[in-house]
């Protein structure tokens, strides 16, 4: 099985989880487990960091989906940034730059958020 | 995909062109799997007495046209979301219908990611480069590859690959 790890930074009320490796179908629950303890935690301004990204499945996406909804509910947003390429390019092909916002770096994500405080 | 199929297949029925059909699939597939579910398709009409593509693209990869002279292949792109990603306002907005002519002797070739993204024994993706050539080329490529199977180099995938020859 490919290696996959997620690392997770707080910047005041902002929650960073930088993903790695794999993330598929054997992968995904990870994931998901992950930005269900932020819900858990009412912590709705969520930044996922793709840099370490290798590749990602359609299983994958769908953890996007799957909480997407909850989040916005609650006055949040998930952003998301540092997509190589290849990353990129599985994303763009099925819409998701018309449903989340892409940015190129960490820093300017969370001006992002920090601004529209 | 089974059960896409049969959505598909009833929805044709009533709508007669590529968007509309896609948007009533995106209503009834929203309102019907779980959140983190979507589906990616072509959805595409072909006149064959007047030549006419007409394809709609909702988060699937591009159609391969292939003008049946030395040039490579052309990939079509539209834009669209994957359906059910959106309730519809998002993807009915975004999702754009075009219509290609087919001159006499081009083909066009359809395909999922489970071709470009199969992967060998050595973890090595068949990718959208091994695409290129005719679709006949491509295809017996594919076909090949995969019949190596028990040699460790195949790409032991699920795919549809699907090619219609324009005539003249």
């Amino acid at each position: 099985m490919e290696k996959f790890e997620v690392f997770r930074h707080d910047i005041d009320d902002i929650s960073v989880l930088n993903i790695q490796g794999f993330l598929d179908a054997h992968t995904a629950p990870d994931f998901e487990n992950e930005l269900q303890k932020l819900l858990q935690e009412k912590r709705y301004k969520i930044i996922v960091n793709l840099d370490g990204l290798q590749y990602i499945s359609s299983a994958g996406l769908g953890v996007f989906m799957g909480v997407i909804e909850d989040i916005r509910e609650n006055k949040g947003d998930l952003k998301i940034c540092n997509a190589g390429e290849k990353v990129f390019k599985v994303f763009d092909l099925l819409g998701f730059p018309s449903l989340y916002e892409f940015y190129p770096t960490e820093a300017e994500t969370v001006e992002k958020f920090k601004a529209a405080d | 995909m089974a059960e896409f199929k049969g959505v598909v297949q009833t929805l044709a029925h009533s709508y007669t062109t590529p968007a509309q059909l896609a948007y009533a699939a995106n209503r009834v597939v929203y309102s019907h799997t779980e959140r983190k579910a979507f589906i990616s398709a072509v959805v595409a009409k072909l006149d064959p007495a007047n030549r006419f593509l007409t394809f709609a693209r909702a988060g699937h990869p591009p159609i391969m046209y292939c003008s049946g002279d030395d040039r490579s292949p052309q990939n079509l792109m539209s834009a669209g979301i994957g359906i059910g990603l959106d309730s519809g306002d998002t993807f009915n907005r975004i999702l754009e219908e075009k219509t290609v002519r087919l001159i006499p002797g081009a083909s066009v070739v359809l395909y999922t990611d489970g071709v470009t993204e199969a992967r060998n024994a050595k973890g090595e993706e068949f990718s959208e480069e091994r695409l290129g050539g005719t679709p006949a080329s491509t295809f017996a490529r594919m076909r090949g590859e995969i019949r190596r199977g028990n040699q460790g180099t195949a790409y032991p995938i699920h795919y549809r690959f699907l090619w219609r020859n324009a005539t003249s």
